[in-house]
């Protein structure tokens, strides 16, 4: 009972000191001005830095989505024409699939020579 | 006994689902797209910060935006020419890249000769690295741009010989023609980003 009580104590205490903790890490900078450009600045210069981030933001996830439909074009160009190649091919007559010392290979037979 | 079916699957040519060297060059310009992005945009925001009429600095040169214009338009046909020459490649055969991938290269030097021209005509004025922060940042960006162009230009010329020494390889032409294409578009948003 001790020990069910105790610990919800630590954790609840656990719980406001992390609150607390991710607010004071928030307020740092501006308190701060640990950044001269999110912090502080003129108007042109805040706006360039959210304009910035935006952009930087986006960038890469444009870059991966182009290269996405780059390679789904080209995939699907290629399954387009996947039996081209193989049907240009001159594929030479099947051998067959028997030992060669059998006489039933499948050929023809000579017609039988004469006795004399 | 080798089986006939093996044999088939032999003969036939191996296929990927796309070009290896292509695919090492997208993702090299993939990392440089995000180099040159996190120039342009330590430059915008830096020149943002600058009080109104302050830049640039009043005892620095402007620079010449006019001027590089020339540069920019031989860059620009210079992709052109590639692309012209990537298409006559695979559409009438190696030798008829030639000429097209001969006039490419030669305004892509004509490029690289009129900004170190340029370079040269800057620094006679005051302009270097330490002089001002137009200074470090122009011999940044515009420095990262001109050794890419160099080096491509020297990829190009690499293409070019082994065109003329019939000696063309699809695989490699596309992958610098990539690399060119990334030189050749990123310079008008350069130029006019940090040029005006």
């Amino acid at each position: 009972m001790r020990m069910k009580l105790l610990t919800r104590v630590v954790l609840a205490s656990l719980a406001r000191a992390s609150q607390w903790s991710a607010l004071f890490v928030a307020m740092l900078p501006a308190r701060a001005f640990a950044c001269a450009v999110c912090g502080g600045g003129n108007p042109a210069n805040r706006f360039a830095f959210f304009m910035m981030t935006i952009v930087m933001s986006l960038l890469p996830l444009g870059l991966f989505a182009v290269a996405f439909l780059w390679l789904r074009a080209r995939l699907l160009a290629r399954n387009d024409s996947e039996f081209e190649e193989r049907d240009a091919v001159n594929v030479p007559p099947r051998p067959a699939l028997v030992d060669s010392t059998s006489q039933d290979n499948g050929e023809t037979l000579p017609p039988p020579v004469p006795a004399a | 006994m080798t089986s006939p079916e093996l044999h088939v699957v032999h003969s036939l040519p191996r296929r990927g689902s796309t070009d290896h060297a292509l695919i090492g060059m997208a993702v090299f310009v993939f990392t440089e797209i995000m180099l040159f992005a996190g120039f342009v945009s330590a430059f915008v925001i830096v020149r943002n910060a600058v009080m109104p009429g302050l830049w640039p600095p009043p005892d620095q040169p402007r620079l010449p935006f006019e001027r590089t214009a020339l540069n920019t338009a031989a860059l620009l046909a210079s992709g052109v020419m590639v692309w012209v020459a990537h298409r006559a490649a695979s559409r009438r055969g190696p030798m008829a890249a030639r000429v097209p991938l001969s006039i490419g290269v030669v305004l892509g030097a004509l490029f690289v000769g009129l900004q170190g021209m340029e370079w040269a005509s800057l620094l006679r004025q005051g302009l270097t690295l330490a002089s001002s922060q137009i200074g470090s940042f122009f011999y940044l960006i515009i420095g990262a741009h001109a050794v890419h162009a160099v080096c491509a230009l020297g990829l190009l010329i690499w293409c070019w010989t082994d065109l003329v020494a019939g000696r063309y390889r699809p695989s490699r032409f596309g992958a610098v023609q990539l690399l060119w294409y990334f030189v050749v578009l990123v310079w008008p948003v350069l130029w006019l980003v940090v040029y005006r």
